[in-house]
């Protein structure tokens, strides 16, 4: 690994730790997250006919339509954080390379929407009762594959409507179309997972996702710096 | 690091320089008055189909113009941001709302034509739902756009949106297209049936070139609008 | 040949709309920009 890249992800791994240890003193977004998530899926639930739709056709939806909203609530706080006290601009003062400050908070993102999720699935499952069974590692494949999409997009997002009047209806607004490509995948593959399809049978979703995140966790990462001043 | 020079005082925008009639708009307007006579008057139905195949002569231009928008929008926020020059930003502006609107004639258009065809208003079908896609990243970049106020700020944002939103749009249609494989839905007929005639050939073509007419014409109209907004906004801000 | 005249109709229609409407749109912005600059024109002193 060259020297330079090294050193991008050194500090950027330093500001992940800062921004995951500022959460967990408080943990107030990540509890607030799960909450939110567990309060979806018991809402799902009851919107939901048992004797129209078996609960393996319903439940890749759940999953993932509350990974997308839920994902989207904990984006936030990454530049919150920096909004107190003008800290952003001392991290930017720091003599850290542009990049690492944008993978950092991804990063701390992505540990945020994955905690978030270890806690989803199972609930979903539990709920539904999926045989989940020999699809659970698949499953959770899928599931890390499309959070280090989403937080790809969605911590650059974030960090740019923090600096707009519409933060909160922006966010969404912008991102959600960036979403659409990672949970078509990540929904169907689940859903011949719990059905019992073999893993090569989903290969065709998993290259989408996985196309996905190395090129947009690249073209993020580099429009990074772009959106900061010169 | 030393300023940059734009950053301090702006150099002020010349008003527009054009007065007068804009004759781009004016040989636009005949050619596509001209493209819809054929259209609608000049050319025969379709057996199949009926009459409802003639709304494809303007159905499919408006989808050409739309994602073309897309791109000359993206591709003037990626030299705005090296080259920094305020155009380049009214253009991608000027293009993305134009954009939305010719998006907005296809989500019109498309289930008109699809419920007598298709016997259905929205069938999901992948050319369909890729526009429903765009449309959104036309309003959220223009929605963006109206949140911000510091013009330099709203550029650069703009700039990385639009381009990641041109980004996007090939892992839309592939993710949408794959979907479409797997869950096939029922289709009447082959709606566009590459053997057209000839007679109707030339009308697809024609109107195809009055909607790209009118797209150009369109976006200059946007800009010089743009163009004495930003003036009359660097003139009041000169004053303070 | 099917009877589907009015679709082709209503298509049309609202295309040829929603073109003049927006046409409309930029020519009524673009005045309001220019009587706003006039005003400030006569009112401050200052020239556009």
């Amino acid at each position: 690994m060259t020297d330079p890249t090294r050193g991008i992800l050194v500090s950027a791994w330093v500001i992940a730790r800062k921004d995951l240890a500022i959460e967990f003193r408080t943990r107030s977004a990540f509890l607030s997250a799960i909450v939110f998530t567990l309060l979806s899926i018991v809402v799902f639930f009851f919107a939901w006919d048992p004797t129209a739709v078996g609960p393996l056709d319903l439940a890749p939806g759940v999953l993932w339509v509350t990974f997308t909203f839920s994902g989207m609530l904990g984006l936030h706080r990454a530049f919150a954080v920096e909004a107190r006290d003008g800290a952003m601009d001392a991290l930017l003062l720091a003599p850290v390379p542009r990049e690492s400050i944008f993978l950092g908070k991804l990063l701390a993102n992505l540990a945020f929407v994955l905690g978030v999720q270890t806690v989803a699935l199972p609930a979903v499952s539990l709920f539904y009762n999926l045989p989940l069974g020999a699809a659970a590692l698949p499953i959770a494949g899928v599931l890390v594959l499309a959070s280090i999409g989403l937080v790809s997009v969605g911590t650059l997002f974030a960090g740019m409507t923090a600096n707009t009047r519409m933060t909160e209806l922006l966010l969404p607004v912008l991102a959600l179309p960036f979403f659409i490509p990672v949970v078509i995948p990540a929904a169907q593959s689940t859903a011949d997972l719990l059905a019992g399809r073999p893993l090569a049978d989903v290969f065709v979703w998993l290259r989408i996702l996985l196309a996905f995140d190395l090129v947009f966790l690249f073209a993020c990462t580099v429009a990074f710096p772009f959106t900061l001043e010169d | 690091m030393t300023p940059a020079p734009t950053g301090s005082a702006p150099a002020p925008t010349a008003p527009t320089a054009r007065t007068g009639i804009d004759w781009v708009a004016v040989v636009a307007a005949l050619v596509t008055v001209a493209a819809f006579v054929r259209a609608i008057w000049f050319t025969p139905p379709d057996l199949l189909q009926g009459y409802a195949q003639k709304i494809m002569y303007v159905h499919v231009p408006t989808i050409w113009v739309a994602f073309l928008a897309l791109g000359l929008s993206a591709l003037s926020g990626a030299f705005w941001l090296f080259l920094k020059d305020p155009r380049l930003d009214r253009f991608a502006e000027s293009s993305a709302e134009v954009g939305v609107v010719f998006t907005t004639g296809v989500l019109v258009t498309g289930p008109i034509w699809a419920k007598p065809i298709w016997g259905a208003w929205w069938v999901w079908d992948a050319r369909l739902t890729l526009t429903l896609v765009l449309w959104f990243l036309f309003l959220g970049y223009l929605v963006l756009r109206g949140a911000i106020d510091d013009r330099e700020l709203r550029a650069r944002y703009s700039a990385v949106v639009g381009l990641l939103g041109a980004l996007l749009i090939p892992f839309v249609h592939l993710s949408v297209y794959i979907f479409r494989t797997q869950h096939p839905m029922p289709v009447v007929a082959n709606p566009e049936g590459i053997q057209m005639p000839a007679v109707m050939q030339v009308t697809f073509f024609f109107s195809l070139f009055a909607f790209t007419l009118m797209y150009v014409a369109f976006v200059r109209a946007r800009m010089a609008l743009a163009t004495d907004r930003d003036a009359l906004e660097d003139a009041s801000t000169a004053e303070r | 040949m099917p009877d589907n005249v009015a679709y082709f109709h209503a298509a049309y229609a609202a295309t040829i709309a929603l073109l003049i409407g927006y046409a409309v749109s930029i020519v009524v912005r673009r005045r309001r920009v220019a009587q706003r600059r006039a005003q400030r024109a006569t009112a401050g002193g200052r020239g556009a």
